[in-house]
């Protein structure tokens, strides 16, 4: 490769460590909430976790994560007011700023986000070196706009996703049918979204770009293949789930439970019949079983375990949508220093290379790998008030918003969705009781991380300046 | 990062189920004590009050555990407040349970045969009304699937209401069995009569403390 700038070889190789450095955090500490809660509550085992993860984030990021990039690499400074020498120093110096910022913040346990880090650190350098007239101040007001609204998306889609779930299934007379009815929209639901967001306008990289209307016929496609796929797998499980109720004897049809007393029929023709209660049933037993709450809890049972698969499909897809959007917190800045080394000015059309996405995804997942892994473990032990149900309905609602904005070029923060979609569900009563501390630590860090970001950005481009620019005062 | 976490937690029914477990091991025990002392078998008698003792301190330990992890926490499937209340009522009966364990270990306190089997058979009308209570509280994990609301909660308030009659009726069958008894006061020991009416009280507080419980139970319902 030539590079037009002095010093051109070393600047790629600071760019290429620290690009992967911040990748590394990233895997290290943001995947483990999209895989935390199907760990917790039981579906996935820690090491399959993993290897879903990978392989998930990896798509994501490749598939998907160029629109984000293009925005951190070019989309928040007007290029032409910046000579190459200082902006590839600004770059090279937010990249450590954010990687710096997040070890500190997971040493010390603080709720940080990735995005914001990064975005604080390129945002608050690009000030520093151009003028506050450089920056492209549209771009960077409707993208700290997004992260306020997209946890509240996050929140509302949860809401809805899991009153739908109550009133159709957990409250029906026989929620395990109304589940099963429900796998193929959902089928299609997830199917749908994934499609249109990639192959819209998208894989470019693969020479694959449709307008909207093809791209809508293309992902309804898909979606309809997916409902299919869905129901089919949805009758497998209901004869397995018929067996399963015979052979324990749950009758469906009872709806009187234990403890309203009746008088058994030995009984009936003495003078004063004294009502029993009906014994309660132990598991396992082989009493005929007229138990309501032995019907309902089967039920249940069986409801949250097809719940507990298609949270494993929403884990994937939040993790899908994560690599989509994090990538970029990685990969932009090192996307634009690579173009600055090569050509000297910040490409405007070219797209982001493929082997620039594919560096960061591999080291999302080197960081899942050598470090994510435990964090998951931590969050998976620490949740067991989840249930599949509401898990997947804040993966689900965090994921469309996670990939909706990835896919707008929206740098967003999964972390805060993914808490916005819990507190939504929280208040469709999934959960209930609310407190706000947590929603003041994250604004508190919120606050926080811009301006530091900002600040170690600007001590490490004053350090690279010194090395690099000794000319320059 | 840690912030799900912090927002979640553990479910607390899996130590609510424990203690409920330990009160009941308190509670079960109480008809063999007096089968046992009707008997005159004291060697029994004392190893039932032991266990009894054991099982108490155990779900004291699990209630003082239970205050401690969820101090913090931030979101869970009910309130604070109902939920340490449930489990205060809960602990009572336990507390009772021991109570009446100690009193029958104090001296031989064998009662004519005629008001011993009145004072069983009112014992094992409360003993209905506490497993009744138990009953509902193994409901809790369906209750907690269906958010408290909809139409599992209208059949727990079904039976929590059932409960609620069943307590009362039995205050009228405590002034009665207390009347018998003192009207044979002089067949009695006097200290051994007030010991008895203060057991019958106890018996009786094991109901209403399991009434107690549906009510804390009935406060989480939310119906429309």
């Amino acid at each position: 490769m030539e590079t037009a700038l002095p010093y051109g070889w070393v600047l790629l190789s600071l760019a290429l460590v620290f690009g992967f450095y911040m990748a590394w955090n990233i895997g290290a500490n943001d995947v483990a909430n999209a895989m935390g809660t199907s760990v917790g509550s039981g579906g996935l085992t820690l090491r399959r976790a993993v290897i879903v993860a990978a392989v998930m984030e990896f798509a994501g990021a490749v598939f998907v994560g160029s629109h984000v990039t293009d925005t951190v690499r070019r989309g928040m400074f007007d290029a032409t007011r910046f000579e190459a020498m200082p902006l590839v120093l600004g770059f090279l110096a937010a990249l450590l700023a954010a990687a710096v910022w997040l070890q500190l913040a997971t040493w010390r346990g603080w709720p940080v986000s990735t995005t914001h880090s990064i975005v604080g650190a390129v945002v608050g350098v690009g000030v520093l070196i151009g003028g506050l007239k450089s920056v492209n101040w549209g771009n960077v007001l409707s993208i700290v706009f997004s992260w306020v609204t997209s946890p509240l998306l996050g929140g509302v889609l949860a809401f809805a996703f899991f009153r739908m779930i109550q009133t159709r299934i957990i409250n029906s007379k026989h929620p395990l049918q109304s589940t099963y009815r429900m796998l193929p929209f959902i089928g299609f639901y997830v199917a749908f979204i994934l499609a249109l967001v990639m192959v819209y306008k998208g894989l470019k990289n693969l020479h694959l770009n449709l307008n909207l209307g093809q791209a809508v016929l293309v992902s309804a496609a898909v979606g309809v293949v997916a409902a299919l796929g869905a129901r089919a797998w949805g009758k497998q499980q209901a004869r397995r789930h018929e067996a399963e109720r015979q052979e324990r004897g749950v009758e469906l049809t009872d709806d009187v439970p234990e403890g309203i007393p009746f008088v058994p029929k030995e009984r009936r023709n003495q003078p004063e019949p004294t009502p029993v209660l009906r014994p309660a049933l132990a598991p396992g037993s082989n009493l005929p079983t007229k138990r309501w709450e032995h019907r309902r809890q089967f039920e249940f049972e069986k409801v949250e375990s097809v719940f507990s698969a298609l949270m494993i499909v929403s884990a994937c897809f939040l993790a899908f949508s994560h690599g989509a959007n994090d990538v970029a917190n990685a990969i932009g800045p090192l996307a634009a220093a690579v173009d600055l080394v090569r050509t000297g000015e910040v490409a405007a059309k070219a797209p982001v290379p493929l082997w620039v996405l594919c560096l960061g995804a591999v080291g999302i997942v080197v960081g899942l790998a050598t470090w994510g892994y435990r964090v998951i473990e931590t969050i998976g032990r620490k949740i067991t008030s989840l249930t599949p149900s509401r898990g997947f309905a804040a993966n689900l609602a965090a994921a469309t918003t996670v990939v909706l904005a990835s896919r707008m070029g929206l740098p967003v923060s999964t972390t805060h969705i993914l808490v916005g979609a819990v507190l939504g569900i929280g208040l469709a009563r999934g959960i209930e009781y609310l407190n706000l501390r947590i929603v003041r630590d994250i604004v508190i860090s919120w606050v926080v991380t811009i301006p530091a970001g900002a600040v170690l950005a600007m001590i490490f481009y004053w350090f690279l300046k010194l090395i690099f620019l000794p000319a320059a005062g | 990062m840690d912030a799900i976490s912090r927002l979640l937690g553990e479910s607390p029914f899996r130590v609510l189920k424990e203690h409920a477990a330990e009160v009941e091991e308190c509670v079960k025990r109480v008809r063999p004590l007096f089968v046992a002392m009707e008997a005159g078998d004291s060697a029994r008698l004392q190893t039932l009050a032991r266990e009894i003792f054991a099982h108490e301190t155990a779900a004291d330990d699990l209630r003082n555990q239970l205050h401690e992890r969820l101090a913090s926490k931030v979101l869970m499937p009910m309130r604070k407040e109902d939920l340490f209340n449930i489990l205060e009522q809960q602990d009572s009966l336990a507390d009772r349970a021991e109570d009446i364990a100690a009193v029958l270990t104090y001296r031989d306190m064998r009662l004519p045969e005629d008001l011993m089997r009145r004072v069983k058979d009112y014992l094992d009308r409360i003993l209905q009304n506490c497993a009744l209570a138990a009953g509902i509280m193994s409901k809790l994990d369906l209750l907690a699937e269906s958010s408290f609301g909809g139409r599992d909660a209208l059949t727990v308030s079904k039976l929590i209401t059932e409960l609620a009659e069943r307590e009362d009726a039995t205050k009228a069958a405590q002034i009665e069995l207390t009347r018998a008894l003192l009207a044979r006061e002089d067949c009695l020991p006097p200290v051994e009569t007030m010991l008895w009416v203060q057991v019958i009280d106890y018996i009786a507080q094991l109901s209403a403390y399991a009434d107690r419980v549906g009510n804390g139970i009935r406060m989480t319902l939310r119906m429309k």
